[in-house]
């Protein structure tokens, strides 16, 4: 009965330290994000969370308004660096890849027009990361 | 003493539990969660290379902050009897109205920082902490933001990043603990409360600019009722208030938006990019009446 009670507890508590030790490590990919949303920029109030693997692509569906310059900026682990996120139009223009950018963690946006988006998050193959939580936040210029 | 069933039952649960931890254990990034439902759709794009959605199509809503600085920047002046009086905050009873009406106060809040309103502020930023409180979200308002704030009363910049990143938390809050079908309830909360003093200044107005803002709301609308449509059947409040989302969503359908692109212009150094493309609202008066009746009626619904 004493063999049991110990092994099951001890189950229960290797699967509670895994499970901190994912939310632990999105909190550090959340930091790396939220360090760039800072004044001017405020916040639009949501977080964008997506779990990918290497092959997948995940996709935010955002309206731009026109007058107002955007900050978009994504990450995925525990280094910058890790994340390809690319910006289309509804007609699948593309917009900007920071791919072009040495996967720059953040890059800034005017719109001289509303315009409604799709941006586009994948892992860098470069980075060998089979699959990792994507963060993404989107913050708009005072 | 345990049977010999009941003892075989606690080693097979034991011996699950120990084997899922260590094919948790296997993935190089030792990233899991919980079951997470898939629906995978395949698209085979010829120009792109193979793209599978894997249940990660997400949807954003603008912030009601955008439209609280579009309003100040049209230099109309501030209107108190646009807001959601906070003493009606206690009428709030169950998770379903606190956490939309979470959501229309703090637009609310956005309005009133933006003119400085910085008494009556306190107010709609009391009740805020009490329904984030009762939603078990009070983590986002903690005691060290709550002194920011009061240390920034007379800096609206600094409240709405403050304040803005507090939903922002309660947001993540939200999805990481389940409990998603509350957050798209502040978010439909705060689309709905801004639009609706959009609505309201237009008519008062005359604005185009405003009139123009509130014709865009077609896609960020159809944007909210895909976020909230997986919560059709949760109980007859979410039915309600989609259906009506879908009612109002015939009525944009009728605005044509006129898109042309030009291609961006890039600024590395700044890390900036001008997106150049153009989109043009055509939006009649008998639209814009249309749907600010429908608007002023949901918001009815919600707030008394």
């Amino acid at each position: 009965m004493k063999k049991i009670t110990t092994l099951a507890i001890a189950a229960i508590l290797a699967l509670a330290l895994n499970t901190n030790k994912t939310i632990a490590q999105v909190d550090v990919t959340t930091a790396l994000c939220t360090k760039h949303i800072i004044s001017p920029y405020i916040s639009d109030g949501q977080q964008y969370k997506a779990l990918l693997n290497s092959e997948e692509i995940a996709e935010f569906h955002s309206t731009f308004y026109g007058g107002t310059t955007y900050r978009i900026t994504g990450a995925t682990g525990q280094t910058e660096g890790n994340l390809i996120f690319s910006l289309y139009d509804k007609e699948r223009n593309l917009l900007f890849t920071n791919r072009d950018y040495q996967n720059s963690i953040y890059w800034d946006f005017k719109f001289i027009s509303t315009i409604d988006c799709i941006i586009e998050a994948e892992l860098d193959a470069a980075s060998k990361a089979k699959s990792g939580f994507v963060i993404m936040l989107i913050g708009f210029k005072q | 003493m345990l049977s010999n069933k009941l003892r075989s039952k606690i080693k097979l649960v034991s011996a699950i539990l120990l084997m899922s931890v260590a094919i948790n254990g296997c993935n190089s990034d030792g990233n899991n969660e919980d079951k997470i439902e898939q629906n995978i759709e395949s698209n085979i794009d010829s120009t792109q290379g193979t793209l599978i959605k894997f249940d990660n199509t997400l949807f954003s809503i603008p912030s009601p902050y955008e439209i609280a600085f579009l309003v100040k920047n049209s230099n109309l002046d501030f209107d108190k009897s646009l807001l959601n009086p906070y003493n009606k905050s206690h009428n709030y009873t169950n998770n379903f109205q606190k956490a939309l009406n979470l959501g229309v106060y703090g637009a609310n809040l956005g309005y009133l920082n933006v003119f400085e309103q910085n008494s009556e502020g306190i107010q709609y930023f009391s009740v805020i902490k009490i329904l984030s409180q009762e939603l078990g979200i009070e983590n986002a308002f903690d005691k060290q933001t709550i002194t920011r704030i009061e240390n920034n009363l007379g800096n609206k910049d600094s409240l709405m990043f403050i304040i803005s990143n507090s939903y922002r938390k309660a947001d993540q809050y939200l999805k990481d603990n389940n409990r998603n079908d509350i957050g798209v309830l502040i978010l439909a909360g705060g689309w709905l409360e801004s639009t609706y003093m959009l609505t309201q200044l237009s008519q008062s107005s005359k604005n185009k600019e405003i009139a123009t803002r509130i014709g865009e709301q077609k896609h960020p609308l159809d944007n909210l009722i895909k976020i909230l449509s997986p919560y059709y059947n949760q109980s007859k409040e979410y039915a309600e208030l989609i259906d009506a989302l879908i009612d109002l969503a015939y009525d944009f359908d009728g605005i044509d938006i006129n898109y042309t692109y030009s291609a961006p212009t890039v600024d590395v150094k700044n890390k900036l990019t001008v997106i150049n493309s153009k989109s043009e609202l055509l939006m009649t008066d008998q639209q814009l009446k249309t749907i600010s009746d429908k608007i002023s009626a949901i918001r009815k619904k919600i707030v008394d």
